[in-house]
């Protein structure tokens, strides 16, 4: 017994001293747990906090409304709308292609889009939502919206689009606003990313883009495990992009673009039986008329023709403020967003009159005899004339072994300077232009803005050209001949210049030579007292004002037959007519004489252009008009001047009055 | 000392014992009231209701007499056996370890875990005295508890099988076994890694070889632990405060009620609210070792130093494998998850730990027929 007890005793000291080992063991283990939590805990708890956030939290950006585009009364020429676009997800949609053949019982899906939508949802990341369909009115959503359990995978969104209520109208002025694009995306702005956002890509929407995007806010999403949204604040409020008034108005920009594209044709509507059958039979036409307009241009054969193609610009004398700012043809920038068709791409930019340049600022044409004043003034200032120097025109003048035609084949006999504007002779200005010298009438052009993008703010302003010396030596590589210097003298040979120039230079007639710079939006920098004045003498830019009046006043004046009706207003100015192609002399000398200009193919007639300002006595809006190919400066570009200054004229606070009622447009 | 009231009995109770116990379910209440996102439903209503008949088993339990106890020691293991193979039979499912019995839902293979416990312990004390240690009886102790760990693998269910496996060593080394035994028993466990490797099922392959390195498989296995680790390390030192636990509320966390319950608090109260849950483990094993010390028979101290280490095994796997140092095996935290079966396990554990603490003078005849 005693045996066992001692045995006992043994058992229970081994059993104590496992017992005790074993519980150092668990001790231990559990002291390295311990480790690791406080590793985890505290040693790497800011990194887990993070991590913790980086689950919990999304951002994200909702992008603020653009601003709006306004006219100077006001109206709307860019805004916003509410689009319901429907979209899917890939990754929630089992079967895509089953889910869009259901979905087309809806909405009209064809096999082609439908293919495109599953090619696309390969290429892509799964979770980036794919858009159905954009732009889809209420009542379809509403059919969809409750479909939407039977569709898996199917979202329906609700975006911003752009719209342009002026369709056609001011589209060269405002631009248009289209997708991102791969390389404006390295800009260091997140907003650039989001799908379905629209950056400017022409016109002001180009210019003042960052200003009228704002600033997007940002939204602080927190989402389970599922990404389901839990609960969303608000961090960032967004800033609303700017809203631009602009210079322009509206109903005097519609009045004008009509106007051009009307020319001296007889309008005929579009549904009338003539129109059906022509744009039935003539698919370019139909197409070129798609800039909803309701009628379409018939021309004294009877024949149908393409509107007339030009640029129209009005502008305040002293302010500069850019009025009207037409070019035709134009299109819809509303078929910009969300995607211009590849075709309609095709036709656009393939088109030969170019209906995607502004050519208000970005046609290039030689002034032709609008030039004239320039020439005059640049001779005046050099004192190679005096307002009485007479010169005999015969209708064309030999200088060297060479010859030079008047537009008048009979010639104007002898003429001062008032009369060789009025009259638009060449002859005259051939000489005193080789007396000048083509620096002189250089130094003089780019004094009234001409030579140089005149600073609009607009994109893709052209710079125009007038040559010199230097210039010519530098690009051409060669020597300034006297010759080029004769024809510069009426505004043709290298000469170029920009219908907003040639505006921007007859304001600057107008208003006694203050430099100032045109502009398109309203209120305009206020109006800066120191605006400098172009370095000529008031007196000789008197005459020259004078014989822009005798134009329209004189007995002869090339614009005597396009006056004003307005009672005791008058509007002074200088037709052009730029010659495109060379006349030769064999053409000169055949019996029929010069092809008639409605004779030749469109491209080769010569451009009808038109400067002008009104009132005569006391200035306040300038015009400049230019038909392409339109034939003469006074049978076309006069009239549609005069018709457009008429209405500015009566839109104007002063009120000018009609002498008699104004026979209402068809426009 | 035989024949003393139950009222007496109860007075006996180690009430501070059953207080920490209390301690637990109630932390467990608590926390399966944050993981239902502040609602007593469906969880911590149950796990409530659970605990108190799990009580009542345990105050049952202690009042019975050890030496009956000792007496039916193989009963339990012989039930724990046949309802295993009732699972292996019954299942048609490639995963089974819960068996419906209509009114519960059992996991036999966590019940199994206290059987062994007392038949091993039941083994141990009626060898002679002399023989203690001796290899052969150590062996015999190791077929005993065999088939349960056969039958706990095939389930599958590894990581419980290994819980068995070092509870069995844990009972053998206590109970005197040689030393250089031990390390042949543990050679041989690790010569049947490649072999076990073979017969786990490829989830099984998945988690341990994602635990080797959770990063590789971000969204996948990986998820898990990574998740967890990130629920842990953000609730820093004193935890994103209850309720708050964005990693639980927003559903990053898997398995929030059951195994992965000790992130949460870690992540709602921080490493102090970490500690303090180990720190109430460790009170009970300690105070459970204290009351396996003072038995004076080896029957006594084999249960309660054998149910210390089941607890042990509990909390080291579970916190283990929830902060990333262990594979993700399944094992539940005792008295704090969601799951009835570890629960009951816990309570009969304790109810017979009460039990020994209760009689722990008694004297247990060893039978002379070894």
């Amino acid at each position: 017994m005693k045996k066992n007890k001692l045995l006992l005793e043994e058992q229970l000291q081994s059993f104590s001293r496992r017992a005790i080992l074993l519980g150092g063991l668990q001790l231990g283990l559990l002291g390295l747990t311990v480790n690791h939590l406080y590793k985890i805990q505290i040693s790497d708890g800011k990194k887990y906090s993070l991590l913790s956030d980086k689950n919990r939290f999304n951002f994200s950006l909702i992008p603020s409304s653009r601003g709006s585009i306004f006219d100077r009364q006001g109206r709307i020429l860019a805004t916003n709308t509410g689009t319901f676009d429907i979209e899917i997800v890939p990754e929630w949609s089992k079967d895509i292609q089953k889910t869009l053949y259901d979905l087309s019982d809806l909405i009209s899906l064809n096999e082609d889009e439908i293919r495109n939508i599953l090619n696309l949802s390969k290429k892509q990341k799964k979770f980036i939502p794919i858009i159905i369909k954009g732009n889809i009115d209420r009542q379809t959503i509403s059919k969809i919206a409750i479909n939407i359990p039977h569709l898996p995978g199917v979202t329906i969104q609700q975006n911003e689009r752009r719209i342009f209520p002026q369709g056609s109208l001011t589209v060269h002025v405002t631009g248009y606003v289209g997708k991102v694009s791969k390389s404006e995306q390295k800009e260091n702005t997140p907003e650039l990313f989001l799908p379905g956002f629209r950056i400017g890509k022409s016109g002001i929407e180009l210019q003042y883009d960052k200003q009228m995007r704002g600033i997007p806010g940002e939204k602080r999403v927190e989402v389970n495990s599922l990404g389901k949204v839990i609960r969303s604040s608000i961090e960032k409020k967004i800033i609303k992009g700017k809203d631009f008034q602009l210079s322009l108005d509206v109903q005097l920009q519609t009045k004008a673009l009509r106007r051009l594209q009307a020319g001296n044709d007889k309008l005929v509507d579009v549904n009338s039986t003539q129109a059906k059958n022509i744009l039935s039979s003539n698919k370019s036409y139909a197409w070129q008329l798609r800039d909803d307009r309701k009628y379409i241009n018939k021309n004294q054969n009877g024949d149908i023709v393409l509107p007339e193609s030009g640029s129209v610009v009005v502008m305040d004398i002293h302010s500069g403020e850019v009025i009207v700012s037409a070019s035709a043809p134009t299109y819809d920038p509303n078929k910009f967003d969300p995607g211009i068709s590849a075709s309609d791409w095709q036709m656009l930019s393939n088109h030969p009159r170019n209906p995607l340049i502004n050519k208000a600022i970005s046609g290039q044409y030689p002034p032709g005899s609008t030039f004239k004043m320039m020439v005059g003034l640049a001779a005046l200032e050099a004192g190679v004339i005096t307002p009485k120097t007479k010169s005999f025109c015969s209708g064309h003048i030999e200088i060297g072994d060479m010859k030079f035609h008047c537009w008048s084949k009979q010639g104007h006999g002898r003429v001062g300077l008032m009369d060789a504007i009025a009259q638009s002779c060449d002859v005259f200005f051939y000489e005193i232009a080789l007396k000048t010298g083509i620096n002189n009438i250089a130094k003089i052009s780019r004094e009234f803005g001409l030579g140089a993008p005149t600073g609009i703010n607009l994109p893709g302003e052209k710079g125009g050209l007038i040559p010199d010396r230097d210039w010519k030596l530098k690009v051409k590589q060669k020597v300034w001949r006297p010759g080029e210097t004769i024809i510069a003298g009426i505004g043709q040979g290298y000469v170029l210049v920009t219908p907003i120039q040639l505006a921007l230079m007859t304001a600057r007639i107008a208003n006694g030579g203050k430099k100032i710079i045109p502009t398109l939006l309203k209120p305009s920098k206020k109006l800066s007292s120191n605006i400098s004045n172009a370095k000529v003498s008031k007196t000789n830019l008197n005459i020259i004002k004078k014989a822009m009046e005798k134009v329209t006043l004189g007995e002869f004046g090339t614009g005597r037959s396009f006056r004003l009706g307005i009672r005791g207003v008058e509007m002074a100015g200088k037709t052009g007519t730029v010659q495109v192609r060379r006349i030769s002399t064999k053409e000169r000398e055949s019996t029929e004489g010069v092809i008639k200009n409605e004779d030749r193919i469109w491209q080769w007639r010569d451009h009808a252009l038109y400067v002008g300002y009104a009132p005569m006595d006391n200035p306040k809006y300038a015009i400049s008009v230019i038909v392409e190919h339109g034939g003469s400066g006074s049978s076309k570009a006069g009239p549609i001047a005069r018709d457009i200054m008429e209405s500015i004229l009566q839109n104007d606070p002063t009120k000018f009055v009609p002498k008699t009622p104004i026979q209402k447009p068809m426009i | 000392m035989n024949n003393i009231s139950v009222y007496k009995k109860l007075i006996k109770i180690d009430w501070l014992l059953v207080l920490l116990l209390v301690t637990l379910v109630s932390i467990g209440c608590l926390a399966l009231y944050s993981a239902a996102d502040a609602d007593w439903n469906p969880w911590a209503v149950r796990h409530f209701q659970r605990s108190i008949i799990g009580f009542f088993i345990a105050v049952f339990i202690a009042l019975i007499d050890i030496k009956l106890i000792y007496r039916f020691a193989w009963i339990p293991l012989i039930i724990s056996i046949f309802m295993l193979l009732l699972l292996y039979f019954v299942s048609d499912q490639s995963v089974n370890r819960w068996l419906d019995l209509g009114f519960i839902k059992l996991q036999p293979s966590e019940l199994a875990k206290i059987s062994l416990i007392l038949a091993l312990a039941r083994y141990f004390h009626d060898i002679q005295i002399r023989d203690y240690g001796k290899i052969s009886y150590s062996i015999v102790a190791i077929i005993i508890s065999l088939p349960v760990v056969i039958l706990t693998l095939i389930q599958p269910d590894l990581g419980t099988a290994v819980m068995q496996i070092l509870l069995i060593g844990s009972l053998v080394f206590l109970a005197g076994l040689r030393v250089w035994f031990l390390i042949l028993f543990f050679g041989i466990f690790t010569a049947s890694l490649p072999f076990l490797w073979l017969n786990l099922h490829d989830y099984q392959k998945q988690r341990i070889l994602t635990h080797l390195d959770p990063s590789t498989d971000a969204l996948g296995a990986g998820y898990h632990i990574n998740q967890s680790k990130i629920a842990l390390g953000s609730g820093g030192v004193f935890g994103k405060g209850f309720l708050q636990g964005s990693q639980s509320h927003l559903d990053f966390l898997p398995e929030k009620q059951t195994d992965f319950i000790f992130t949460m608090i870690g992540e709602e109260f921080g490493l102090a609210g970490s500690l303090f849950v180990l720190m109430i483990f460790v009170l009970i094993m300690l105070y459970t070792y204290m009351i396996s010390f003072l038995q004076s028979s080896q029957f006594g101290r084999l249960v309660c130093s054998g149910i210390v280490f089941m607890l042990f095994s509990y909390v080291f796997v579970n916190i283990g494998m929830v902060s990333g140092m262990l594979p993700v095996v399944g094992a539940p935290l005792p008295l704090i998850s969601y799951g009835g079966s570890s629960m009951l396990t816990i309570f009969i554990s304790f109810g017979i730990v009460l039990s020994a603490s209760i009689h722990r003078f008694d004297k247990l005849e060893t039978r002379e027929r070894y």
